[in-house]
């Protein structure tokens, strides 16, 4: 993996001010993945996306790791039923 | 500016205890959080007056003001000629990064524009909700590069879509998602093709798939026949004697290669005989002469 693809573990707590505890929870929930490369630990630029959710989730509302991977599930279901909605809809619309 | 009951926002009483206020704040956030409610406008909005209502009145101090002066929003121009006073509310520093339309302009003619940051939880910049959007194309569009507009979260949008766009394929469109939160960039739309069945042609990766009928008599003794194909009509070369069911492959005359210009996939064509119906006696006749033969 590039480097410039991969940012610390180290700097991401630094920078959002959280508790790196919490990014390994998230890690062990399979909710992020946690990259080991020599003694450094760096999680995907992509990753960070999700991280972000997961931190509004937490801060905001308060929903601990158990909760958040259950509405992590949840809300991918509801996307992918909305997904195909939208493609049902699109269908439809050629028989209107 | 329409005033805004935050009392009713949070469904409780105008002598809630600060507790309450709390309690009810977190119950509604959960619903509404606009996490939890992808790509939903009307939670998006309710959420920004939930958040606007808690800042509010789970602040003594602009509680207090707001019980004051909020139910006689109408007499906008004393709260102007007060607007001096009001700075003191103002607080020193404001990095002034707030993201614009976060909070009403109910709220910001009170308590100003300022204020509107002061005491959130957190000033980290968050990057904007992520948009997903489906796009229906017959395979017909997805064979050339044209653009089309799509409505997605009451934005329009006008997008090229390339030629060689595949069935599931997600292409992001960047900066048009949700607004970024603290000043952080906006996200991105995800746009995902779905490519409707052709009557005509079958497509597998970048090549087609298409059956010619050929009459008995072009069959036998050869000739030509004409394919339209999404590029314009092709003159076919028959060969005598082609016997049902054969395959001929068109080099670069399949579909086009994604982000390739100029490269194409290849046509398969398959040939069905057809045989004639309904003969005349004399065409009987003349099959039977040579079947004999």
């Amino acid at each position: 993996m590039e480097e410039e693809n991969r940012i610390k573990v180290e700097n991401v707590c630094m920078f959002y001010e959280i508790d790196p505890a919490f990014i390994y929870t998230l890690d062990e929930s399979g909710l992020i993945e946690i990259i080991h490369i020599a003694d450094d630990e760096f999680i995907t630029v992509q990753a960070l996306n999700r991280l972000e959710k997961f931190m509004r989730l937490h801060q905001d509302l308060h929903i601990n790791a158990g909760g958040i991977e259950a509405v992590d599930y949840l809300l991918q279901k509801i996307i992918m039923m909305q997904k195909e909605i939208t493609g049902l809809r699109n269908r439809l619309k050629i028989y209107e | 500016m329409a005033y805004i009951d935050y009392y009713n926002v949070l469904g409780i009483a105008k002598n809630a205890t600060q507790d309450e206020v709390k309690k009810a704040y977190r119950k509604l956030a959960r619903k509404m959080h606009p996490d939890l409610n992808p790509e939903d406008k009307e939670a998006d909005r309710k959420f920004q007056q939930i958040n606007e209502a808690n800042e509010v009145l789970g602040d003594p101090e602009k509680r207090k003001k707001y019980d004051q002066h909020g139910e006689h929003w109408q007499h906008a121009d004393e709260i102007e000629k007060n607007k001096s006073n009001r700075q003191q509310y103002e607080p020193q520093g404001f990095s002034g990064d707030m993201h614009e339309g976060e909070f009403s302009d109910f709220f910001e003619s009170l308590f100003g524009r300022a204020a509107s940051g002061q005491q959130r939880s957190r000033n980290t910049k968050f990057r904007g909700q992520d948009y997903n959007a489906e796009l229906l194309l017959s395979l017909r569009q997805a064979y050339t590069t044209h653009q089309q507009t799509i409505t997605t979260n009451g934005k329009t949008l006008r997008i090229t879509i390339p030629a060689g766009v595949d069935n599931g394929q997600t292409i992001r469109v960047k900066g048009h998602g949700g607004p970024g939160a603290n000043g952080g960039p906006t996200g991105d739309l995800y746009i995902t093709f779905a490519i409707d069945n052709d009557p005509i042609f079958r497509k597998d990766g970048n090549d087609l798939y298409t059956a010619v009928e050929l009459d008995l008599y072009t069959a036998v003794l050869g000739g030509e026949v004409l394919l339209e194909t999404f590029s314009g009509k092709i003159k076919l070369k028959v060969n005598p004697e082609t016997q049902n069911g054969t395959k001929i492959r068109l080099k670069g005359k399949g579909f086009p290669v994604y982000k390739q210009e100029g490269s194409f996939g290849d046509l398969f064509v398959t040939y069905q005989v057809r045989i004639p119906k309904g003969l005349t006696e004399n065409q009987k006749s003349l099959f039977e002469q040579l079947s004999k033969l």
